[in-house]
């Protein structure tokens, strides 16, 4: 080594105090001698503490540049107003916003920061080239200002604060600029690195708000900025920007943003129960009439119990969580069956902490955990990170397993109440987050909840941002709300702002439709029951009518066959034999004669000719002759009814038949008048013939009537006890037609409602999964 | 206990991660600095200037101050700050009972000649600096830097570093007479 080098090292061991004592103060001496040393001494060690100096400064800078990325936003939120804000994409996301073990990056913060030169103006500063855009709102009041490049910002009353954090009122001068197009972006001259990393912008803007000339500060709530983008890409955060003293912006504080919602109209929107539309439109009901589906939903809101929606969330949790280990009942799977697990363990509390961690209660020593443990093989259960809620609903579930080994199966359906959703599916919501495609989606699951709480949290929080109500809904019910919540989703950009007053109307409506709900549909069977029991009183009434009819009409034939038998035998009629039922018994105790009677009688019931010779040869005959109707393309009726009224009786015969023939014995000392009737739903068809000969008819053929034209042809009829009867006959057969409508659809209705309620109330106490069956299969497995 | 962390960092030489925690001042300082007519910039060079005060006093081991840390460092920033103003503002009379000017001022007060070590310090090329950081300050073997900078042997490393001192010198003593004759 050179000897000047020599004597650099020389001054470097002095320095370091890497000297002995001795050489110590020997080379003390001779600094105090030469002048030269003196100096030489005095300039390392200058560079030395600059060398200090030099590694703190860029130790501050790394720590500058760090905080101004993860805390800045502390600042710029509060005490001064966000000043320049850029909606970007990070190329690369990697490395730097992955963690806080920044040591291991420590490398990564050497970033270069040129100076400009403290109290010049000659920085260029960013944005200059874009012109300004002068807003003057009022302070007491909601503003929304639209941007020259479509730039929105709604901005509540109380936005800004002054710099003592009070609220300002008041005109309000907004300043803003906007770079939203690539032109403006290229023109700005505005950078897009956040640190050393490039983003891809979807476009920067710049807002500040004065009050005579002093600058505002947002309050922490914020205001929402709609920024029209060509493209929403996946990752697009908004960052602070940050003015370096070089008069760069650094793009710094990413924060996700807030997807303003898009309210559309409620009617183009579904909330009803998943399935609903296709379950109706599968009955072939008239699912295109708004009114109508309503209606049918709303009828639903009687069976409406409040309730939890904790079985069916129970079932679910079990499923994905314990089923892989635990049977629902108890049987041993990998771990004990849990069918009776609340009874097996001494307290809930610690059954709930086990649960929750299993090692955490092993520790304390508690027995039954430990007693466990060494049962199953020293194999431990994993904790479940669950809410209470969700452990009550396993618990529900896994008692349902007891429910049914004690109680009949009762499954009582539930689910979310029609009555409140119909409530706020109206116009008046059109402006609030539930007019949205994104809380229809909600719905459906809430739905799934079964839920009226849940559904509730929506409906009192539409003041708010949704993400709010979806992180309240996953707190209580977890599961896919939590997913709802990490998306952070805002409010309609110009949310209606009468919330109190929605909220009012949506209670009273909701109340209103509850009473609807239950009333028509109580109204409903309860006038169809009445239906009921009137059509039976008429019909038991008719039945009666024509038992007795039958009978009179048997009677008097009987009586008239008799009377033509004694003429032709050629004796006289004994005179107690009367026109009644009771003559029949009277045949039998009288004398002589029965022999006659019994088999005139006989031949009436049968309807059998009669050939009859007496002791002395006397001969009496009273034939009976088929007569045989068939009705032509008689399908075309709902109900063919075939009278025949003989025109010396008091009364006619309905002949029997079927598939559109109907055959009758006809007696042919009588005259017969036949009306044959066709129904039609209520239109009446008419066959018409006077003094009918028995014989075959093959094809009568109905004509189209009313039954005001059949009451006519009857009332000209001669024998008009029996015109009456018909008449009577006809009214009730169209009464019946009716009424068999009617119960049709009674009965229609009943089995509609059968199939649509679990579709509308989708839970149940005892649902499906927990049948004799499914509980049989686990315990052979 | 924030405060001996603060001070046990200090003096374990680890001043970064001491910024990190004295880094949370900084918004009260830059307000500060704000609300009476400075930039954000001029807070930053304040804070980098009060962060380095602090640091001497304690890596010192010289440790009487009757405040928190967090405390000293504003103490330091406003009299920092006012001081950078004396000229244009007269000095408010309660501007802090934290420290006094001499406490601080001793911290402060490095040499014009520091400075000007500093600045030749930056103009010597990049691999020389980078030796000199690495040995004098974060305390590597000339070993470790001579496989880092790629050198034949530690005493390569050595004789560079010791030439790297040897340029910075005959730098300095120009500069520095050169700054004399103005």
């Amino acid at each position: 080594m050179r000897p000047e080098l020599n004597h650099i090292e020389k001054i470097d061991a002095y320095l370091s105090g890497n000297m002995t004592p001795e050489e110590k103060s020997a080379f003390e001496k001779q600094i105090s001698e030469n002048q030269v040393l003196a100096e030489a001494v005095e300039i390392q060690k200058n560079l030395r503490k600059a060398l200090e100096n030099i590694r703190l400064k860029s130790a501050i800078q790394r720590v500058r540049t760090r905080y101004k990325i993860y805390k800045g936003i502390k600042y710029t939120g509060i005490v001064l107003s966000a000043t320049l804000a850029g909606i970007m994409l990070l190329y690369s996301i990697s490395v730097f916003f992955n963690g806080n073990s920044s040591d291991k990056n420590e490398e990564e913060w050497n970033i270069h920061i040129p100076d400009c030169p403290s109290g010049s103006n000659d920085c260029y500063t960013p944005g200059n080239l874009i012109p300004s855009q002068e807003f003057t709102i009022d302070g007491n009041q909601d503003t929304v200002i639209t941007g020259k490049q479509g730039l929105l910002l709604v901005i509540p009353q109380g936005s800004f604060i002054n710099e003592k954090g009070q609220t300002v009122s008041g005109k309000i001068q907004i300043e803003l600029k906007e770079a939203l197009d690539p032109a403006t972006i290229m023109l700005s001259g505005l950078s897009t690195f956040s640190g050393d990393r490039l983003l891809e912008t979807g476009g920067m803007f710049y807002i500040q708000a004065y009050q005579n000339g002093k600058k505002l500060g947002i309050v922490p709530e914020g205001i929402l900025a709609k920024v029209p983008v060509l493209e929403t890409k996946p990752g697009m955060m908004l960052y602070d920007g940050e003015e370096l003293p070089d008069g760069s912006v650094n793009w710094i504080d990413p924060k996700p943003l807030v997807s303003a919602l898009m309210p559309v109209d409620m009617s183009q929107l579904d909330f009803y129960p998943p399935g609903y539309i296709s379950q109706i439109q599968k009955m072939e009901l008239n699912y295109s009439d708004k009114a109508y589906r309503d209606s049918v939903y709303l009828s639903f809101e009687e069976q409406s119990i409040e309730t939890t929606g904790i079985p069916l969330l129970g079932q679910e949790m079990f499923k994905s969580n314990c089923a892989r280990c635990h049977y629902n009942n108890d049987q041993k799977f990998i771990g004990p069956g849990l069918g009776d697990v609340r009874q097996r363990w001494d307290s809930e509390e610690n059954l709930r902490a086990f649960i929750q961690n299993p090692s955490e209660l092993l520790k304390t020593g508690h027995p039954y955990a430990n007693q466990l443990y060494k049962e199953y093989g020293k194999q431990q259960m994993p904790a479940f990170n669950m809410t209470d809620r969700e452990i009550e609903a396993i618990l529900e579930y896994t008692d349902s397993y007891n429910r049914y080994e004690t109680d009949s199966i009762i499954r009582q359906m539930y689910g979310i109440s029609p009555s409140k959703v119909l409530a706020f599916w109206n116009e008046q919501f059109n402006h609030t987050y539930l007019a949205t495609k994104e809380f229809e989606d909600r719905m459906k699951k809430i739905h799934h909840t079964c839920d009226n709480a849940i559904l509730d949290i929506y409906i009192q929080n539409i003041d708010k941002d949704l993400y709010y109500a979806d992180s309240l809904a996953a707190a209580i019910y977890g599961g896919e709300f939590r997913n709802y919540a990490a998306l952070k989703l805002g409010n309609v950009a110009s949310a209606d702002k009468k919330f109190r007053i929605l909220q009012g109307f949506y209670a009273r409506q909701a109340a209103i439709y509850k009473e609807a709900g239950i009333q028509s549909t109580r109204n409903f069977f309860q006038k169809h029951t009445e239906l009921d029991q009137h059509a039976f009183a008429k019909s038991i009434t008719q039945e009666a009518a024509n038992y007795s009819r039958e009978q009179k009409v048997l009677v008097e034939e009987y009586e008239k066959n008799l009377d033509e038998a004694y003429r032709q035998l050629g004796y006289k009629r004994p005179v107690n034999m009367t026109s009644s039922n009771n003559s029949v018994t009277a045949l039998i105790t009288s004398s002589g004669w029965k022999n006659i009677d019994r088999e005139v009688w006989e031949s009436v019931a049968n309807r059998t000719t009669l050939d009859f010779t007496d002791e002395k040869g006397n001969k009496a005959h009273i034939g009976y002759k088929e007569c045989r109707i068939s009705v032509q393309a008689f399908q075309q009726f709902d109900r063919i009814q075939v009278y025949l009224v003989p025109q010396q009786l008091s009364s006619y015969m309905l002949i029997p038949g079927n598939n559109g023939t109907y055959t009758e014995k006809l007696n042919e000392f009588l005259m017969y008048d036949l009306f044959v009737i066709g129904y039609r739903e209520q239109q009446i068809f008419l066959y018409n013939r006077s003094n009918f000969p028995p014989g075959n008819y093959p094809a009568i053929i109905l004509e189209k009537t009313t039954l005001q034209e059949v009451n006519n042809k009857l009332g000209r009829s001669s024998n008009y006890s029996a015109a009456q009867h018909l008449q009577q006959s006809l009214e009730y057969t169209l009464f019946e037609i009716t009424d068999e409508k009617r119960k049709n659809h009674v009965q229609w209705v009943k089995k509609m409602r059968e199939e649509l309620l679990p579709v509308i109330y989708p839970c149940s106490y005892l649902s499906e999964n927990i049948t004799y069956d499914s509980i049989q299969v686990t315990k052979t497995q | 206990m924030k405060d001996d962390n603060i001070c046990e960092l200090i003096q374990a030489g680890q001043p970064e991660k001491a910024f990190r925690l004295l880094y949370k001042e900084y918004p009260k300082v830059r307000s500060m600095i704000r609300k009476s007519g400075g930039s954000t910039s001029d807070a930053a060079d304040i804070f980098q200037e009060a962060l380095l005060v602090v640091y001497r006093k304690f890596s010192s081991g010289n440790i009487s101050v009757h405040t928190s840390v967090n405390a000293y460092l504003f103490g330091v920033c406003r009299y920092l700050w006012y001081k950078s103003q004396r000229n244009r503002l007269q000095m408010q009379a309660d501007t802090d009972q934290v420290i006094d000017d001499n406490d601080a001022e001793q911290w402060l007060h490095e040499d014009q000649k520091v400075h000007l070590a500093e600045k030749v310090l930056t103009m010597l090329g990049n691999k020389c600096r980078e030796l000199l950081l690495g040995f004098y300050t974060s305390g590597q073997s000339m070993e470790a830097l001579a496989r880092k900078f790629g050198y034949a042997s530690v005493n390569t490393a050595k004789t560079r570093k010791y030439k790297c001192l040897e340029s910075a010198r005959t730098k300095f003593r120009e500069m520095y007479q050169q700054s004399q004759k103005k």
